[in-house]
């Protein structure tokens, strides 16, 4: 077999105990790297943006980022920094209902 | 670490949430389980990833002392890695996980583990992570 990683779906049942309701909420998730526990829950969510500095990993999750979630799903090679400041200077700045630190902090 | 949680505090709405998520820093062990069998092969080193994890929990506990975050809730759980063999699981964390560091004898053990069980065996990785909801104060 491949590697199977958390089959047992145990990262996502503890992000939906901890966060709730994903309905309406714009997502900010931070070390988004390939997008394996974005794809995971974006689908309930109202808009995601993952920010990853590392740009291999976010071309693994563009080519493997479901179609169902285009829509909906924004990845940016980006630093937390980088992305903070570009967000401060839209009027008004752009605020999130909901960040998450995946692995990342 | 504690710059990057002001820097997410400036992110969110008032009413938003922080989830964060960091391994525990515990070794995590190799586990070879043959049907109901399950035995710990050895531990997984890391040359500087679980410094990483204690400094994110340093910088949780610092941000909440500074009054820029509360914790409202926080549990563990378990991440797992299958692969059906012991050398199909090294390979993948040498070009996943640049950090980590198998020693021999857990090698040695794994492996042998393996070829002494009766039928089928798996081979896993388990870490034990930390999740917490953080609501930001407004000071």
């Amino acid at each position: 077999m491949a590697i199977q990683i958390d089959p047992e779906g145990n990262e996502i049942a503890a992000l939906l105990d901890l966060a709730g309701d994903f309905t309406a909420k714009n997502v900010l998730e931070i070390g988004s790297g390939d997008g394996r526990l974005t794809w995971r829950y974006a689908g309930r969510a109202e808009h995601v943006i993952g920010i990853e500095p590392n740009a291999d990993k976010m071309s693994l999750a563009e080519k493997n980022m479901p179609a169902s979630l285009r829509e909906r799903v924004e990845m940016r090679v980006q630093d937390l920094l980088q992305f903070a400041a570009e967000m401060e200077a839209l009027i008004p700045p752009l605020r999130f209902d909901l960040a998450i630190l995946s692995w990342s902090l | 670490m504690v710059h990057a949680l002001e820097t997410v505090h400036g992110l969110l709405k008032p009413d938003g949430r922080l989830i964060d998520i960091h391994p525990s820093g515990e070794p995590p062990p190799f586990i070879v389980r043959s049907g109901e069998r399950s035995e710990i092969a050895g531990w997984l080193e890391e040359t500087d990833d679980f410094i990483e994890y204690r400094q994110a929990e340093a910088a949780l506990t610092q941000a909440v002392s500074d009054r820029l975050f509360t914790v409202e809730r926080r549990s563990t759980f378990l991440f797992n890695l299958y692969a059906d063999t012991f050398a199909e699981l090294s390979a993948y964390l040498e070009a996943n996980w640049s950090d980590a560091v198998i020693p021999s004898d857990t090698a040695a053990h794994a492996k042998a583990l393996q070829k002494t069980a009766r039928g089928k065996t798996e081979v896993l990785l388990r870490e034990q992570v930390w999740i917490s909801r953080l609501r930001p104060e407004h000071r």
